[in-house]
């Protein structure tokens, strides 16, 4: 057997192993203790506050009433008591369509068009993931409020103001700035793979550039959408902070409401929400993948050409240029406002706020947040993570596409680390593996810096396995089968055929992968024990005061830092030459 | 690429042996990896406190405490401000896992009632004999809150609301003097309260209107507050960073807060404190030594330099709060920007016992169903 055989034979299931009990220590056994409290009532079976929840008309408002007297449905028909829960569905629903509609055109932009520092553009839309919930709404407060830009342009225009901040509209809108990008990248993703000869076929056979696109395109995009869909919807779903920041408490989501029942230490109810929200984004989630598992299409020898944004006059181009104001105004507003606001003090313009973050770097206390370290933290944590979750995840995308029974469970599963209320992640981690298990005398304890990166790569990789899968998928199995049948190794063809053809799906996952290592809050202050493990976000928080200042000026050392990286990601991924 | 899957294997494989594993031994009593001796035989007092009090943006007391501390005594100060703050401690006990701290600062009454209601009579608190603490007795009536005097009352402030006098100008209105006014016209759109569930601020002014309105009429009272368009935010930092971008007039927040608009050098029209009917509500904070600790004396020497008259009025000075003794001496200057209320509200360890969690989820539940 020649190495290639060996390695395929050792190093898979090795792979497989490895990656098994990382997801196994990291985070089914963490979330699984807490959980199980859901189910456990002083060591006995029950389901009395999953039953509790599901009747209480806080949580399901006419729904619950409903299953007492279900004249309630046609009564008060269309306009129900949506109740908590409801709520956040409701919500999540609005964030999706949202996002989809500012995402779409974005990824139009990014796949069918060239101009100056597209590709700059494209590496930068993972950027809103880095940033703290804190700092989105200090930008967003800036854009969109009362004061904000928005409202000083329409004024100057002559035009009436908007009242926008605490309602519902700003909430949507605060998610699409989160996710819209995503689905713009995933979907250019699969857009550029769109093989050229296809769509001119279907011209050729006479039919409209309409036609074609709708016959042609759609359906080879049509994964990627709603794979971005559903991971908008999940994120709005399990929102939390950006809500209560933008919206307060009366838009409250039942994110809300399992941290509001930890701090109550009332973990029944906060386990009975979590396991709640967990089965229906899974659910969701098994949804998707059926549908997914039917779509098989050819890949892209050749992508479709793109067209200079700069040009004559044309109804797309003036479409775009639209576009592009709208996007200004909801991605590059809120991050300029930041920027401006780390820049100005009382008296305006001000450097003082970088002043302080270069005297906290040379005066502050062994036990005090400094800085560089924690940019050189989350570089460490970040680059660590996707060491560890991009392999993982292309491992349980290449799983997910290969025909077995129960895949699409195993695949649902691999999702789970999306579909689980962080504030019950948070806690498992910390009773599971800070506070440790006893066994024989001794207590075992898991933390610090690795199982920092490691509890990033679990938290991560779906964003790989979730960007590759819809490109994996639609490689034609008889190329494969061909390749084995002349003797290529299993690996060979991972290598050769596979990989070069999921490359901008493996750079879409990595960079926002990166993006979620860099901007994970909870996880890095639970399992930084001993003090030294601090990333930026936790320097964002620390610096948080009176003054905006501060907080916003090591906002912007956070921007600039993983834009660099994101630019580098991409730069990299392309020079290994599976780009084309 | 062989290589690349091998590096992947063995790269997740160390991460599973060195994930910063460790194994301690169990029948260690209170020590644990951190505590204890340092390397030169000195003592170690571990002194659990909340994230501000040893890392603000402006000033915080931890180091200079800690420097003065051991300048004074031969003992080191290793301070541990845990993320989930006193919730870190309660979740240790509630694990049956050891504490490995000796003493609390920055204990709040919400904090011992919670820990107290969790735990029973095997609390998570001892107490000093404060026959040992020389200025005990100098320690504001007001601020007591413990009747079993665990925790020593260390500093205190004052919840109260701050406007910006620029915005009423402009609008010809006077600033609200009663909670009624806040509920009303001239005021609608006016209020940012830091959100109860999160906040420790929001939780004590939700406190501050049960003591005014009882505990039968609070909840009518909050709805007629949001129906105003009162709102209710995160927490502390995004209400106050609404507040300071100009999205209302006024923010629940602290009578300190001119000392920090005087060091920037900000507007001091905007940042004026009132406090309704008068009233401003006492946020205490006390000092307590976890039950297990076997630094007893240390600690308790610890907490008698605390309450020593000066170090009062640094520590005071370096928190932006006031001190908790009747005998520390403020600069002039800082004593005249802390404003105080002429009647003080707070409610002790026994009006909170039994009542908070009721109190806060049914308000909660009101806000939400809206």
């Amino acid at each position: 057997m020649d190495g290639g055989r060996i390695a395929e034979r050792v190093g898979v299931p090795l792979a497989a192993v490895v990656t098994l009990s990382l997801l196994v220590v990291m985070f089914f056994y963490p979330v699984g203790i807490v959980l199980v409290e859901a189910v456990v009532r002083d060591g006995a079976f029950t389901t009395g506050i999953l039953g509790e929840i599901l009747g209480s008309e806080f949580y399901f408002g006419d729904f619950a009433r409903a299953t007492r007297d279900p004249s309630v449905l046609w009564e008060s028909f269309p306009d129900y008591e949506l109740g908590l829960f409801g709520f956040t569905v409701y919500q999540a629903l609005l964030s999706t369509i949202a996002s989809v509609l500012l995402g779409l055109p974005g990824a139009y932009v990014l796949a069918r068009f060239d101009f100056p520092g597209r590709r700059t553009v494209r590496s930068l839309t993972a950027l809103p993931f880095v940033l703290p919930s804190i700092m989105v709404a200090i930008g967003f407060i800036a854009t969109f409020g009362k004061n904000g830009v928005l409202n000083t342009v329409l004024r100057a225009l002559g035009l009436p103001t908007v009242e926008l901040l605490f309602t519902l509209q700003i909430i949507v809108l605060a998610h699409a700035f989160y996710d819209a990008p995503l689905i713009a990248r995933v979907t250019a993703a699969a857009w550029e793979s769109v093989d050229a000869r296809r769509t001119e076929t279907a011209r050729s056979l006479g039919a409209s550039p309409v036609r074609a696109f709708v016959d042609v395109i759609v359906p080879q995009l049509l994964p990627a959408i709603l794979t971005g869909a559903l991971l908008t919807f999940i994120f709005s779903f399990m929102s939390f902070a950006i809500v209560l920041a933008l919206g307060g408490l009366e838009l409250a989501t039942v994110e809300v409401w399992v941290y509001h029942s930890v701090r109550q230490l009332d973990y029944a109810t906060a386990t009975g929400l979590a396991v709640l929200e967990i089965v229906f984004s899974l659910a969701l989630t098994y949804a998707y993948l059926r549908y997914e598992a039917q779509q098989r299409a050819g890949g892209a020898a050749r992508p479709l050409p793109r067209k200079d944004l700069f040009g004559p006059i044309s109804l797309d181009r003036v479409a775009v240029f639209g576009y592009a104001v709208v996007a200004t105004l909801v991605f590059v507003g809120p991050i300029a406002s930041m920027i401006a606001a780390s820049l100005t003090g009382p008296s305006g313009f001000t450097l003082e706020h970088y002043a302080f973050l270069v005297d906290r770097q040379a005066t502050a206390y062994e036990f005090q947040v400094k800085p560089l370290t924690a940019v050189q933290n989350s570089i460490v944590f970040g680059v660590g993570s996707l060491l560890l979750a991009v392999p993982i995840g292309v491992l349980l995308s290449v799983v997910s596409t290969r025909g077995f029974r129960g895949r699409k469970v195993v695949d649902a599963l691999a999702m789970a680390p999306f579909a689980v209320s962080g504030v019950v992640v948070g806690l498992g981690l910390l009773r599971g593996l800070v506070f440790g298990i006893e066994l024989f005398g001794y207590r075992l304890t898991v933390a610090g810096p690795v199982a920092i990166v490691a509890a990033h790569a679990v938290g991560s990789y779906p964003f790989v396995t979730r960007s590759v899968t819809p490109l994996l998928a639609r490689i034609d199995d008889a190329m494969l089968e061909s390749a084995r049948a002349l003797g290529a190794s299993r690996l060979r063809v991972l290598l050769d055929i596979e990989l070069p053809q999921i490359t901008p799906g493996v750079l879409a996952g990595t960079a926002f992968a990166f993006a979620l290592s860099i901007g994970e809050f909870d996880s890095t202050v639970i399992l930084a024990t001993g003090g030294s493990g601090y990333t930026m976000p936790v320097a964002i928080e620390r610096f948080l005061g009176r003054r905006l200042g501060p907080a916003t000026a090591m906002g912007c050392v956070l921007l600039v830092v993983t834009s660099v990286s994101f630019v580098l990601i991409d730069r990299l991924g392309e020079g290994s030459g599976f780009d084309g | 690429m062989q290589r690349r899957r091998f590096i992947t294997a063995a790269g997740a494989s160390v991460a599973g042996l060195a994930a910063g594993c460790s194994a301690a031994p169990t029948d260690d009593g209170a020590e644990g990896t951190t505590t204890g001796t340092a390397s030169g035989g000195t003592p170690v007092l571990r002194v659990g406190t909340y994230g501000s009090f040893v890392d603000a943006p402006s000033t915080s007391p931890g180091g200079w405490v800690k420097e003065r501390f051991e300048s004074e005594h031969d003992a080191e100060i290793r301070w541990f401000a845990p993320d989930g703050e006193m919730n870190y401690f309660l979740q240790r006990r509630n694990q049956n896992v050891t504490i490995d701290t000796d003493l609390y600062l920055g204990l709040t009454p919400e904090n011992l009632v919670q820990a107290d209601t969790a735990t029973g009579d095997d609390s998570l608190f001892t107490s000093f004999d404060t026959d040992d603490l020389s200025n005990v007795d100098s320690v504001i009536d007001d601020y007591r809150f413990d009747p079993q005097e665990r925790a020593i009352p260390f500093g205190a402030s004052y919840i109260s609301l701050v406007y910006n006098q620029n915005t009423f100008d402009e609008l010809g209105v006077e600033a609200p003097e009663t909670f009624e006014d806040l509920a009303s016209d001239p005021y609608e759109d006016g209020l940012l309260v830091p959100n109860p569930q999160n906040s420790e601020t929001g939780l004590e002014f939700l406190f501050w209107t049960i003591d005014h309105f009882g505990e039968d009429e609070y909840l009518d009272y909050w709805s007629r507050l949001t129906d105003n368009g009162a709102q209710i935010l995160q927490g502390w930092s995004a209400a106050y960073s609404a507040y300071s971008s100009g999205e209302a007039p006024m923010v629940v927040s602290y009578s300190t807060d001119q000392v920090f608009a005087d060091q920037s050098g900000a507007d001091m029209a905007e940042h004026q404190i009132g406090f309704p009917n008068g009233q401003g509500y006492a946020y205490l904070e006390g000092v307590a030594p976890f039950t297990g600790t076997d630094k007893m004396d240390l600690a308790t020497e610890f907490v008698d330099f605390i309450l020593d008259p000066e170090i009062q009025a640094e520590v005071a000075q370096r928190n932006v709060a006031l001190p908790a003794v009747d005998n520390a001496e403020l600069p002039a200057d800082f004593d005249e920007l802390v404003h105080e209320p002429e009647e003080i509200v707070s409610f002790g360890y026994d009006d909170l016992m039994g009542n908070m969690s009721g109190w806060l989820d049914d308000w909660s539940q009101q806000i939400a169903s809206q």
